[in-house]
């Protein structure tokens, strides 16, 4: 965290909220995004978006920078805000994130996210939720492990583990999917 | 390779190395899942919104909340008597007629900003007649608002016939602070008495016609200029609320007044002293909705004659800290309960360095000013407002140098506005354009034809967006305007011309201002000759 920072979040802290707004600044594109890829829909993301920095605004007396980053505790509002949506949506079953979805279940999605994601989506969906969570973190987000930790609060040796696992997962599951398939194709183009 | 997906596998080899055997793959997979990262359509337009929003509802648990308390002013508006009982219970708490009561756990006062739409073009013409004709213009809001009962910084003017009044000995040279430039006689005279102060051989340089060419060196802002329409601000007038004042005048120590004498007065203005020394004298004006606070001049130590012909002048060695400055001014407005959350940083104006370079230069002893001004930023919409003419506005807090104490405050007023749209500007070329032209509040003077003209080149960076402080005149009511602007800083100017003094340039973004034709204006083209200040 920079030194600036710093000083904006301890006015923050001294009731001069007048200083919130280059924090504000500084993180809204990040934890947008962070919503968007766990929604995939604009005027959701944009509303969570809205509520993760109307409670770090309230909260900001409550955040103690030994226990972690600014951009980690505001990571972790946006997590739980994310998490609270899906819990209280009354569209869906209880879901952990937006992978989890029964093809019956319909949620709003932005059409051209979700034709763009048809290619993953089948692998992402067999992993397990912090399994997919880390790796849209580190490759979505472009968090580094150390943030990771913070905001996940595990070490940064699991989740190196977790993240080498998840994508050997993909690998070998692509690897299954290129052996069923490849037959496949030879069968069709040799009866077609 | 790209180093993101390097970056990935290193991490992954470090781990689990024999996964280095499917480093192709695991490239594919890499690759594949950056593909597939969705855009997601962040909106700019919705981020500020939600900035102003923010800032426009934080929370107030330490202050008082103005907006709620402007409804009930509605309701008990003329019920001045009421408020006047409460305010003298208040006095009897403090000469221990009731006990218990700190009068330090008063709320705070705040001025939260509070914005209500109105239709389109609601205030009519922006731009004043005079200046829309190009006709006696270039008056400037801060010559406007020296005019208002709210006391504002004077400042000085690249034009000579400013540079004659800068340079005239009735007047302090250039550390002008909202401080000096108030109505208040006895001020006036401190002036005076500041500017005599001076020893040993002062003297303005003469003012040579200069052609100043502004040359833009920033990078493109055409992505500010996107907006089809902009919202003009208008402020409204008395917006004071009663209650929220006298629970801040209860801040400050006054003995025993007996004020319900005036419970059947209609409550205009209240002006009162504290009686002890260092004691501040408080005037809270209903009607134009403003607050200053001075020094009760009865109750301060004063300089007499004898003092003042003994007096040494201050020099560059006497100035405090920067942060010994602004820690006093937020200790006072700490302890007499003026909350500071609707203001940005601090800044200490510090006009007066200008004479220094010129002083090296032409060999004469510089100003060091007695007292320094400290100016809290308005902030609306997260956005600072200007004056036309370059320096930030807000609430000024002076700060005596010999006393290290603060002696006034000024410039504290309400926050209401209602809002209007206009058509804006989207053209790039017609904003530098104006650039080229110096500015809003520049006129295109024709110094070109002053033999002996000296060109100086002026280099402006990125702009950023705020506001511009504006008067203006309809039908015998002034009206002041907050214009969407852009603010481009000036990164390169003359440091020895003394008579340059623009530290931005002003481009106010509301169309109308911009398609203003002003002619040239000649009537203030002749050279002043050096003038001794003192």
């Amino acid at each position: 965290m920079s030194t600036s920072e710093q000083d904006l979040i301890l006015n923050c802290q001294k009731g001069d909220l007048s200083q919130f707004g280059e924090l504000y600044t500084i993180y809204v594109r990040k934890i947008y995004d962070f919503t968007y890829y766990r929604t995939q829909h604009k005027e959701t993301a944009e509303d969570l978006t809205s509520q993760v920095f109307t409670r770090a605004m309230e909260k900001i007396k409550l955040y103690d920078n030994t226990k972690g980053s600014f951009s980690s505790w505001l990571y972790r509002i946006a997590k739980n805000a994310i998490y609270d949506h899906f819990q209280s949506s009354k569209f869906v079953s209880n879901i952990d994130d937006i992978w989890d979805l029964r093809t019956s279940e319909n949620i709003e999605r932005d059409s051209d996210t979700r034709l763009k994601l048809e290619k993953i989506e089948e692998y992402l969906k067999t992993l397990k939720p912090d399994q997919r969570e880390i790796i849209i973190m580190r490759v979505w987000d472009g968090l580094s492990y150390k943030e990771i930790s913070e905001i996940l609060n595990k070490s940064e040796g699991s989740l190196k583990v977790a993240f080498a696992r998840a994508i050997s997962k993909i690998r070998d599951d692509s690897t299954l999917a290129m052996l069923i398939l490849i037959p496949l194709l030879i069968n069709l183009k040799i009866h077609g | 390779m790209d180093k993101k997906i390097q970056s990935i596998l290193s991490d992954l080899y470090k781990i689990e190395p024999k996964l280095k055997e499917s480093e192709k793959k695991l490239i594919q997979i890499i690759e594949a899942l950056l593909e597939a990262k969705p855009d997601t359509k962040f909106d700019q337009a919705f981020a500020q919104n939600l900035k102003t929003k923010l800032i426009q509802n934080k929370p107030t648990t330490k202050s008082f909340n103005f907006g709620f308390m402007r409804k009930i002013t509605y309701v008990i508006s003329g019920m001045a008597g009421a408020f006047v009982l409460v305010f003298a219970g208040y006095f009897a708490m403090q000469n221990g007629f009731i006990s218990g009561i700190s009068s330090k756990e008063s709320k705070m006062l705040a001025f939260e900003p509070n914005i209500v739409e109105v239709g389109e073009n609601a205030f009519g013409n922006l731009v004043n007649e005079q200046e829309s004709t190009g006709l006696g213009g270039n008056r400037t809001t801060q010559e406007t608002a020296s005019q208002s009962p709210q006391p504002v910084e004077s400042e000085d003017s690249a034009h000579p016939a400013t540079a004659k009044i800068i340079s005239s000995s009735d007047n302090a040279v250039a550390e002008s602070t909202g401080a000096e430039s108030s109505s208040s006689e006895t001020q006036f005279s401190e002036i005076k008495t500041s500017s005599s102060t001076v020893t040993g051989p002062a003297f303005m340089p003469p003012y040579q016609p200069t052609i100043y060419k502004y040359t833009y060196e920033g990078d493109d802002f055409s992505s500010l200029l996107k907006d089809e329409k902009v919202d003009v601000l208008r402020k409204a007038k008395g917006n004071l609320e009663k209650n929220a004042v006298l629970d801040f005048i209860n801040n400050f120590d006054f003995g025993l007044v007996n004020i319900s004498k005036f419970s059947d007065l209609y409550l205009q203005n209240i002006s009162v002293a504290e009686d002890h020394e260092f004691g501040y004298t408080i005037f809270a004006d209903f009607e134009n909705g403003n607050i200053s606070i001075n020094q009760n001049w009865l109750k301060w130590p004063q300089c007499d004659q004898q003092c003042w012909n003994t007096r040494k002048s201050l020099t560059l060695e006497d100035l405090p800290e920067d942060s010994t400055v602004i820690k006093a001014t937020d200790a006072f407005l700490q302890e007499y309960g003026i909350d500071t959350s609707v203001f940005g940083k601090p800044v200490i104006n510090k006009y007066w360095l200008r004479d220094m370079a010129s002083a090296k230069l032409y060999g004469y002893e510089p100003y060091v000013p007695e007292s320094i001004s400290v100016t809290y930023p308005l902030m609306i919409n997260s956005q600072e407002v200007y004056y036309d003419s370059g320096t930030i506005t807000g609430m000024d807090v002076s700060y005596d140098i010999r006393l290290s104490k603060v002696t006034g405050l000024y410039n504290l007023s309400g926050n209401d506005f209602e809002s209007s749209k206009y058509e804006a500007v989207t053209s790039k070329d017609d904003i530098m354009k104006w650039i080229e032209k110096g500015g809003w509040q520049s006129y295109p003077i024709a110094y070109e034809q002053v033999e002996g003209s000296k060109p100086v080149e002026i280099k402006v960076g990125s702009p950023k967006l705020g506001y511009m402080k504006y008067w203006n005149y309809r039908a015998n009511e002034n009206n002041e305007l907050l214009i969407p602007a852009l603010i481009f800083p000036i990164t390169q100017k003359p440091e020895e011309d003394v008579y340059f003094y623009k530290d931005s340039l002003m481009i106010p973004l509301a169309k109308e201002f911009l398609e203003q034709t002003p002619e040239p204006f000649y009537g203030i083209m002749e050279s002043v000759p050096p003038t001794k200040i003192q």
